[in-house]
């Protein structure tokens, strides 16, 4: 008999004990009633608790293994990130080079590093993040602005 | 007597030119700017500042993946200005960006990002102009893309990337235009002439090298070590503290001697003749080369961070030059659709050729259309490009 049809035949149990569809169980009367199948269980969980704690044992074991493997797996992705490109042909795709000041965003260097790091793609990426930061000019014009206008 | 009359004359035209030149409004005023790089500061000065989202309409619009609405009339229409300004540059001869070279790789390309948006804005309003039924505006637009790409130019590798891309775009736009079917004959024969005017002035990669090479020669100095450092900070490709440690003299006349060699045997093999293909495996062995040698000899250490990787950028520009001349041969093959009503049979002769290969494109016609197909393969991306037309 297994845990699941414990249940079933325990809900079965009650529900003709009170003659309801919802069941409130009252236990003490039930283990009078019922001593041996109570002695049954009480027998029947403290094996199954051992069992259960050799097998939490190996749960936790393999758990230590597997955050170890994970650990290990993240540090070599970090690492392989850090590493720059040795080959000038292939591009790296990364997001805009990270610069110090606003001023270097369109500096030759920078554009020319986010070119060797992504490619086109890396140069357009810095262009586009250029043209957030400096803009063409401070009087801005939002998708909700233009749909304001354009509804009056 | 007859000399008084003379002398009296003269005087009369003399004294008439000068009251004219005085009273005429063009002695008013100064001349405008001969110098296209001046308007189109002015162009983008009268951009509006829009946001992610608007400028990402923009662009989708222009490149035809979304139709034409009110918002995007509306949000073109705000731009007319800059527009404006912009098309009267692109038509300038000259166009001097005013660049600081002797900032070195510090130097500020302030114009490129927004340059990029503008050229998506003038492509919208091809779009727009197209949609209303006028295809010579709108080929006039993408035209003066194409020569906004020219402008944009060659002064530096990043701004040649920039030119080549604008260029591509403007030409994907007119190839657009063209399916769209709506042009008559002599808006499409007015379109060729405007093309063949403009073939060969596609920027290329030799100036910026030279450029280059004095600026990255110009900081490989005992003098200018902390320049050096300070270029490639925050690049990812930092200078390590030994690098730094051995930077003595000797290190860097070594350098400067490996790097000025290797970017003159880069510029020998771009400008030596022969097929793209072995200009290709010219620039990618001479690039291999320099990179074992970089894990080997300290010479070759500052080449290895400074040198492009050149083959990438040469496949660029003759990628753009494939779109060029595919677009040019489209307008020849729509020409005789307009004058006799369908696709030829075969490729008409004389046509721009395929620069992968130097042949002519293949050409393939299709249920609505036709292919261009180049016959040599783009080494860089590893595939062969084509352009379908499909007649809507």
């Amino acid at each position: 008999m297994n845990e699941r049809r414990d249940e079933k035949w325990l809900d079965e149990e009650l529900r003709r004990a009170v003659n309801t569809t919802r069941p409130e169980f009252d236990a003490e009367a039930w283990k009078r009633d019922h001593a041996e199948a109570y002695e049954a269980l009480i027998a029947r969980g403290q094996t199954t608790s051992g069992a259960g704690r050799g097998a939490r044992c190996t749960v936790r074991l393999m758990a230590g293994w597997l955050a170890a493997a994970a650990v290990l797996l993240v540090g070599v992705a970090i690492l392989l990130m850090q590493m720059p490109s040795r080959d000038p042909q292939g591009p790296v795709s990364r997001g805009p080079v990270k610069v110090t000041s606003p001023v270097k965003v369109v500096s030759m260097m920078t554009l020319r590093m986010a070119y060797c790091q992504g490619g086109e793609e890396g140069l357009n990426r810095q262009l586009d993040a250029a043209l957030r930061t400096l803009g063409p000019r401070p009087n801005g014009l939002s998708m909700q602005d233009l749909f304001n206008d354009s509804d009056s | 007597m007859c000399v008084d009359m003379k002398t009296r004359a003269l005087l009369v035209v003399v004294t008439g030119s000068l009251l004219l030149r005085w009273v005429s409004p063009v002695a008013a005023y100064p001349p405008d700017p001969d110098n296209a790089a001046l308007v189109y500061y002015q162009a983008l000065l009268l951009c509006e500042q829009v946001d992610d989202e608007v400028r990402e309409v923009l662009s989708d619009f222009a490149r035809g993946e979304l139709e034409a609405n009110a918002e995007i009339r509306e949000c073109v229409g705000r731009f007319q200005a800059a527009i404006e300004y912009a098309t009267v540059a692109a038509r300038m001869q000259h166009c001097n960006w005013g660049l600081r070279f002797s900032q070195g790789f510090s130097m500020q390309l302030p114009y490129l990002a927004p340059m990029r948006f503008l050229h998506w804005v003038v492509l919208s309003d091809a779009r727009l102009q197209a949609a209303d039924g006028d295809y010579r505006t709108a080929f006039a637009r993408c035209l003066d893309v194409r020569r906004m790409g020219q402008h944009v130019g060659d002064d530096t590798l990043i701004s040649m990337l920039v030119a080549v891309a604008l260029d591509r775009s403007a030409n994907a736009r007119i190839r657009d235009l063209l399916a769209d079917s709506g042009a008559d004959v002599a808006t499409l024969q007015w379109l060729k002439n405007e093309m063949a005017d403009m073939s060969g002035k596609l920027p290329s990669a030799r100036r910026p090298m030279g450029y280059e090479r004095e600026i990255a020669m110009g900081i490989m100095r005992p003098e200018k070590l902390d320049l050096l450092v300070q270029v490639f900070e925050g690049s990812g490709t930092e200078l390590t503290e030994e690098q730094i440690a051995m930077a003595d003299e000797d290190f860097l006349a070594r350098n400067r001697e490996y790097y000025s060699k290797f970017l003159t045997s880069l510029q020998t093999a771009l400008g030596a003749p022969g097929s793209y293909e072995q200009r290709y495996q010219k620039l990618t062995e001479l690039t291999d080369q320099m990179t074992k040698a970089a894990d080997e000899a300290a010479a070759a250490t500052l080449t290895a961070l400074f040198a492009p990787g050149l083959g990438k950028i040469y496949s660029h520009q003759v990628l753009a030059e494939a779109n060029a001349n595919a677009t040019q041969a489209a307008v020849d093959i729509f020409i005789i659709r307009a004058e006799t009503g369908r696709f030829p049979q075969a490729l008409p002769a004389g046509l721009p050729k395929d620069p992968f290969s130097g042949q002519d494109f293949a050409y393939e016609r299709t249920g609505k259309g036709f292919v261009l197909r180049c016959p040599g393969r783009d080494l860089q991306k590893d595939m062969v490009h084509e352009y379908a037309f499909a007649v809507k």
